[in-house]
């Protein structure tokens, strides 16, 4: 206990050195408002509802479409691996997709979509897709064919196959994929929401900081970088706990 | 507790997919259905776009495009957009690697560093630090250095840590040897460290290259000007769907090319290392 | 691809659902400034009898009204609150050619009424409209009415966006936050924010909407054709209501009510509203009729800007027979 209060002391002495910059008035207190007023903001934007509301509508977002690109994403990759013509005419376009910044498509789910819930599910599931197919891909295609012979062997069908032998040895590179795709999509709910949006967590930062309310945009931004860096620990535990087998 | 060194799990794993070994007639089909699918995607695309199905608002055919981004390569504005976008994206990437790299070689040296930004680099990692993005333009403005300044912030992250990562790997004989020889700490991190951490750090450097071009975009999107996502937000302001899908065409394009030169790079600079026989 | 092809059609298939089972129609309707009709509608909600029998009103808010032609585009609003530019860009960019201008909400620069004002600080290096090379300026949206007006002028002037100044999107609420804190050099300044008591305290005007582009039907209400083909009588419901609730508001003898809703809306004191519908603030016809030839002269000046290519002929464009009716029906 003592080794992690420690370990964490310099996060803690940042927060002092913050709160010290804007209590003395070395910066300008509207540009970096001390931390203890943005704590007191926080929790009136708890208290009426706002950070709850937008932030559900923000979590549903990354979450769906995340959801989305896990189980189309992570099914095509695993084809992709099991069936050599659809690996060939797949992967070119994998290929061409994958450096696209995914942030480029903002405008054009809007467009497609509007500015609700759809444009940004739509958004989050295209840009999270290719890290998880990629991972499904490699991780299925790294599954010792001495398994899968030996199970076909043994009269497995197919779609059985899939399931009992390629997802289980494909899982450690698939759940890394996600992960990459679960930081992405957090970058592109926020993003999103911040360009074109009339809810969620990026579109109450824009318009309490334009509206000048830097205390309760503080709030919110560490909110964000809070539940985006709490969502990845946990995930990682999730990972632990799927991958106990390979111990 | 979770250390620095668990995030190096996804971030070891650069560009695409590899591909095994193949027979040379393997290769050719995969080739030929490589443009294959890619011809067959701007066909269905145009076709689709041409069948009334949807509006030339919601999609515009790919031949529009192509001609929007020709007139705009003639007149000029495609160029200076592209060399604004490629200034800062690239200014705010090598920022992030001689900034990410010099920070990992002190950390792993120093404790006392190594200490203090423990537990921020791995706190900092995973967040989403783009919504950082309004309190930067709250300090520094809406001009060159904010954009910089939160392409530096986003891409330093994946350069550190894997930095990290490559120098505690490094094996101890080589330590021991290269110090029996009589090497200094400097010469020691010059020529033994870093050399053979070098893998590990590219590795980083090709995680931290489309950060830096993702965050570029965004930042353009919200904050205005010249460059390439300033001319998607303006044209999508418009409605000009053409300039939309045409940024969309640009952008992909400049993600492809420095993806591969990128890719290139690693295997000229790593000519040495057994990776690459 | 194949995602969006089935986002797109899952889309077509739950709005066209929607639509065959929605009975009396949806009629949501966005707007933008908080005088805007939609927004001051649901106030006077007691006023509109047809309301929840032939239609269901809904107000949804937007920074500007480009995002509203999107939001048309994509089927999430019926009626919009369109300005002179983005009805343009509506028809001629977006391509939705059966836009149609249906009824007035307000003019710019009509006699002594209101004019929207473009404010520097006061005490500030900006002089002359020259003096904005190499600066910043706030706007609510691009392509906005406002956003074409500052254009017009800095044009005039011989300054072009990006090359000779940065512009910076910011919602209404936040332009005076924006000069003072010296994020932007120029404001647009609307009601009710133009009347805020800090902003005359450190601002100045450097030009008017008058003075850039002269008279202008800044904003009015839009419809597409196809709806309002399906849904004539439903909408003439509508417009009806409309026009109770706008003459209400106008009537000199419910100023003060005007003012409590005003603050209401606002969270502001009510003698911050004095102003509302009386000559200070925008022209509004009682009869919600737009003035067409001032509105062809400012889609022209938008054309020549060159944010539209093809002449806009907004004759062809306007379908008044709507409003036309239900100021027919009120007199009976």
């Amino acid at each position: 206990m003592t080794s992690a209060a420690f370990r964490y002391l310099p996060l803690v002495l940042l927060a002092l050195f913050w709160e010290a910059l804007a209590r003395f008035n070395i910066v300008d207190s509207l540009a970096l408002p001390p931390l203890s007023k943005v704590a007191v903001a926080w929790v009136d934007l708890m208290r009426d509802g706002e950070l709850v509301n937008n932030g559900a509508v923000s979590l549903y977002r990354v979450y769906a479409g995340l959801g989305l690109a896990i189980v189309i994403g992570g099914g095509l990759g695993m084809a992709m691996a099991r069936w050599r013509t659809l690996d060939a005419f797949i992967n070119p376009l994998v290929q061409l997709f994958y450096p696209l910044p995914k942030s480029a498509l903002i405008p054009v789910t809007v467009i497609w979509l509007g500015f609700g819930d759809g444009s940004k599910i739509l958004l989050i599931f295209l840009g999270c897709m290719i890290p998880v197919t990629i991972g499904a891909y490699n991780g299925a295609r790294g599954s010792e064919q001495v398994l899968v012979w030996s199970a076909r062997s043994m009269g497995a069908s197919r779609l059985r196959l899939m399931w009992d032998v390629v997802v289980p040895s494909a899982l450690p590179e698939l759940l890394n994929g996600i992960r990459t795709a679960l930081a992405l999509a957090f970058i592109l709910m926020v993003s999103s929401e911040l360009i074109a949006a009339q809810q969620g967590f990026g579109y109450l930062i824009g318009y309490l900081g334009s509206t000048g309310a830097y205390e309760a945009m503080y709030a919110v931004v560490l909110t964000v970088a809070f539940l985006g860096f709490a969502a990845d620990r946990i995930y990682q535990i999730l990972m632990q706990w799927l991958l106990r087998w390979r111990e | 507790m979770a250390r620095i060194e668990d995030h190096i799990a996804p971030a070891a794993r650069p560009a695409g997919i590899s591909r095994p070994s193949t027979r040379r007639l393997d290769a050719a089909f995969r080739s030929g259905a490589g443009i294959f699918s890619i011809l067959m995607l701007l066909i269905a695309w145009e076709l689709f776009a041409r069948s009334g199905k949807v509006t030339m608002f919601m999609l515009p055919p790919f031949t529009v495009v192509a001609k929007y981004i020709a007139a705009d390569a003639t007149s000029g504005v495609l160029w200076i957009n592209l060399a604004v976008t490629l200034y800062r994206a690239m200014v705010g990437f090598f920022i992030a690697a001689v900034g990410g790299i010099t920070l990992a070689t002190l950390m792993s040296r120093f404790r006392l560093m190594r200490w203090f930004f423990d537990p921020i680099i791995s706190v900092g990692f995973p967040m989403p630090k783009i919504a950082f993005l309004p309190v930067i333009i709250l300090w520094l403005g809406v001009y060159d250095v904010s954009k910089i300044c939160i392409v530096v912030f986003d891409s330093i992250f994946p350069v550190v840590t894997a930095t990290l990562a490559g120098i505690a790997a490094v094996e101890k004989e080589l330590l021991w040897s290269a110090r029996n020889m009589g090497a200094n700490e400097r010469e020691l991190t010059w020529q033994v460290v870093l050399p053979a951490a070098s893998p590990q750090i590219l590795t980083g450097l090709q995680v931290a290259l489309p950060i830096a071009l993702i965050v570029e975009i965004i930042a353009e999107m919200v904050m205005g000007g010249y460059g390439l996502g300033g001319a998607m937000m303006s044209a999508s302001r418009f409605a000009n769907s053409p300039g939309v899908f045409a940024g969309l065409v640009e952008i992909a394009i400049v993600g492809f090319v420095l993806i591969k030169v990128m890719a290139m790079l690693r295997h000229r600079l790593l000519v040495w290392h057994e990776e690459t026989a | 691809m194949r995602a969006m092809v089935a986002a797109l059609g899952f889309l077509a298939l739950t709005s066209g659902l929607g639509q065959a089972r929605a009975d009396p129609v949806k009629i949501r309707a966005g707007w933008v400034a908080i005088a805007d009709l939609p927004a001051i509608w649901l106030a006077k909600k007691d006023l509109a009898v047809h309301d929840g029998k032939s239609y269901v009103f809904e107000p949804v808010h937007f920074v500007g009204t480009p995002p509203m032609v999107t939001a048309f585009a994509t089927n999430q609003i019926e009626v919009g609150d369109l300005a002179f530019s983005t009805l343009a860009i509506a028809i001629e960019n977006a391509g939705m050619n059966d836009m149609r201008v249906i009824a007035n909400d307000f003019e710019d620069g009509v006699d002594n009424y209101h004019t929207t004002l473009f404010e520097v600080l006061k005490d500030g290096p900006i002089d002359k409209v020259e003096d904005l090379k190499g600066k910043v300026v706030a706007t609510n949206a691009e392509g906005a009415a406002v956003d074409i007006t500052m254009k017009a002028m800095l044009h005039r002037h011989g300054l072009e966006p990006n090359r000779d100044y940065t512009e910076v999107e910011a919602p209404f609420p936040a332009m005076q936050a924006m000069l003072a804190e010296q994020k932007a050099a120029l404001i647009p300044a609307v009601p009710p924010f133009v009347f805020a008591p800090g902003l005359e305290k450190i601002a100045r005007t450097l030009f008017t909407a008058k003075a850039a582009i002269g008279v202008s039907q800044f904003i009015a209400l839009v419809a597409r054709k196809p709806f309002i083909d399906a849904h004539r009588a439903a909408l003439v419901d509508f417009l009806e209501d409309t026009l109770r609730i706008e003459r209400w508001y106008l009537d000199a003898k419910n100023h003060s009510a005007v003012t409590e809703i005003f603050a209401r809306l606002t969270k502001q004191p009510a003698d911050r509203f004095g102003w509302v519908f009386t000559r200070q603030d925008f022209y509004r016809d009682s009869n919600l009729l737009p003035d067409l030839a001032a509105l062809q002269r400012n889609v022209d000046t938008v054309q020549a800007l060159g944010f539209v290519k093809a002449r806009l002929d907004v004759n062809a464009h306007s379908d008044l027979s709507i409003v036309k009716e239900a100021a027919k029906r009120l007199k009976q």
